[in-house]
């Protein structure tokens, strides 16, 4: 009787030291990005109502100037309209392509390690040099050539020297880069997937297409969800890949959001213009953050 | 007549079983061939990249192939001064990811706070937020604590993006080890850090070493930050350097540059498909846990 009240009070203080650890090991970590996420958020949102540039970056309220010098820019709707089609056609064609490719990824068949090892290229490597790659590839030394060998290119400049395809090449490399990303997320939701399921579906004579959407898309929504909010997260957050593959061009038709603020806002050395354009990427951010609450709130709720 | 229905039974398994033989086979055609494309078009501007590098100057010309682009990377380009940059920057930022987050993970799956899932979510959250919103302010606090120019700036900022995953990530591993273990070893007289080192951590040990490949992978594979923070040739990693200084100039230095993307591709590719199936299991773990 006395052992199991004196265990009690050991628990007791364990938990009462648990509480300060836990704690004491999260505080790092919160503090770490309290300072250079949050702050620096923060101070994102007061730049847009400043009149700081890169020569004078000092605070200087400005009100609404830097919202008039942004929504007078042109190209900025341009940006605005590319990030979001962009983003719209990047997490279609990527949760497509990665759900097919997580099927095939976990049948077994010979070659395995270097198939998924060469699939894993696209989202391991860093994302500029994929960019270069691709912008060899594209370029004169590459499709360019063939095209015009087989004459169906004609006249001066590359692929992307041109408007549609230029846009077409950035929409591209990203379903390239991201899809294999989308497989191992999809894949980890198939694998939760109980067998039994698939069998029960086949004795009741469900077919191969039956048990895909009425079995498998069903249960593996949640984990597909999340993929397609990391896609998306990534994909209008990146500068790289239009940086690198056209340089916005050609004639700022391929700018978007986040490489308009860093050609405003470094390059042009206006800090408060381009703060207020990346500004418009916050209501992506919350959008993404409002799916991912709610698949960890419904996953809760099945519990 | 019992032996015709004998005979008809036979026939009717023998024809389903054929049938059941060609859709295996069509399965089995049908996956080899979207493997291969996938492997074929993943690996496409790569292999690009590796046949024109060995190409002399002019494309299409029947030449021997030459070696020269691939030593003129490392003797006439900063080419190695950036794998350099990189993987110092990538060695120290796999150090401060894992020093914050592994005891941040630890906190979330065994310390059970009403808390915790909560906190576990806001930190993962962070991660959803583009760095677009954050350069211009970043470069100033960088600025103003004198890093500008510097790979320290790096080594300061890319865990912002690093820990929230590794967090995720390490608690998910952590939560993979059962409790039971670690009280049992706490019962048997261990500390608690007696028994995180003793019993936890060589059972934990493998998901923290793909935590810190995947970690080495970002920081290397970052490039807002790097192009905000870093105009010298000689301080910018791999993911900057090349695009920006290499890019403009000498058509013949683009074939070096080419063949530098795939050594920088090539390793980081094996070192994250070496973890791949930990990472799918964990994740279909916190698939079911969650």
């Amino acid at each position: 009787m006395s052992g199991t009240r004196a265990r009690a009070g050991d628990r007791a203080r364990l938990t009462d030291r648990e509480g300060f650890l836990a704690w004491a090991f999260l505080l790092p970590t919160v503090v770490y990005l309290t300072a250079l996420v949050v702050a620096p958020f923060v101070l994102t949102v007061a730049f847009a109502f400043s009149r700081s540039t890169g020569d004078a970056p000092s605070y200087r309220f400005a009100g609404l100037r830097d919202f008039r010098t942004v929504f007078g820019d042109d190209v900025f709707w341009r940006s605005l309209l590319d990030t979001l089609a962009l983003t719209g056609v990047a997490i279609v064609l990527v949760v497509v392509l990665g759900t097919a490719l997580a099927h095939v990824l976990r049948a077994g068949f010979r070659f395995r390690r270097t198939v998924r090892t060469l699939v894993l290229l696209p989202w391991t490597t860093p994302v500029a040099l994929s960019a270069i790659s691709w912008r060899w590839l594209l370029g004169s030394a590459g499709v360019d050539r063939m095209l015009r060998a087989a004459s169906l290119l004609h006249g001066g400049g590359s692929p992307l020297d041109r408007t549609g395809p230029a846009a077409v090449a950035v929409v591209a490399v990203h379903v390239w880069r991201l899809t294999p990303l989308a497989a191992v997320i999809v894949m980890a939701g198939l694998n939760s997937v109980p067998h039994g399921v698939w069998d029960a579906a086949r004795l009741d004579g469900a077919g191969v297409w039956r048990r895909f959407f009425g079995v498998t898309v069903p249960l593996t929504l949640p984990v597909t969800a999340v993929a397609g909010v990391f896609t998306a997260a990534i994909t209008f957050a990146d500068v790289a890949v239009v940086r690198v593959l056209t340089g916005g061009g050609p004639h700022d038709s391929t700018q978007v959001l986040p490489t308009l603020a860093y050609l405003r806002g470094v390059e042009g050395g206006d800090i408060g213009a381009g703060a207020a354009a990346s500004l418009f990427l916050l209501p992506l951010f919350l959008a993404g953050a409002a799916v991912v609450l709610r698949v960890v709130r419904r996953a809760e709720a099945d519990r | 007549m019992n032996g015709l229905a004998a005979r008809t039974a036979a026939r009717e398994m023998l024809r389903q079983r054929r049938l059941a033989a060609v859709r295996q086979a069509g399965v089995r055609v049908t996956v080899y061939a979207v493997a291969a494309v996938a492997a074929l078009v993943c690996a496409a501007p790569f292999l690009w990249s590796l046949v024109t590098a060995f190409e002399r100057g002019v494309p299409g010309a029947r030449h021997r192939p030459t070696t020269e682009h691939v030593r003129a990377l490392f003797h006439s380009t900063r080419f190695p001064a950036f794998v350099v940059n990189t993987l110092v920057v990538g060695g120290l930022v796999v150090v401060v990811t894992l020093a914050l987050a592994l005891p941040a993970a630890y906190a979330l799956s065994r310390l059970h706070r009403s808390w915790g899932t909560r906190a576990g979510i806001a930190i993962l959250l962070v991660y959803l937020v583009p760095p677009p919103l954050l350069f211009l302010s970043l470069s100033r606090v960088v600025a103003t604590l004198g890093l500008a120019d510097s790979i320290w700036s790096l080594v300061l900022i890319h865990p912002t993006v690093t820990v929230p995953v590794s967090v995720w990530l390490l608690a998910a591993f952590l939560r993979a080890v059962p409790v039971d273990l670690e009280e049992q070893a706490m019962v048997d007289g261990h500390s608690r850090f007696g028994a995180f080192v003793r019993v936890v951590a060589p059972l934990v040990l493998p998901g923290v070493a793909a935590v810190a490949v995947l970690t080495f992978t970002l920081a290397a594979g970052e490039f807002t930050y790097a192009l905000t923070f870093i105009w010298s040739d000689a301080n910018m990693p791999v993911s900057t350097g090349p695009p920006v200084r290499l890019g403009g100039g000498d058509p013949m230095l683009w074939r070096s540059m080419q063949s530098g993307a795939v050594f920088v591709a090539v390793p980081l590719a094996i070192g994250c498909g070496l973890f791949l199936d930990r990472f799918v299991t964990v994740l279909t773990d916190g698939a079911h846990r969650d």
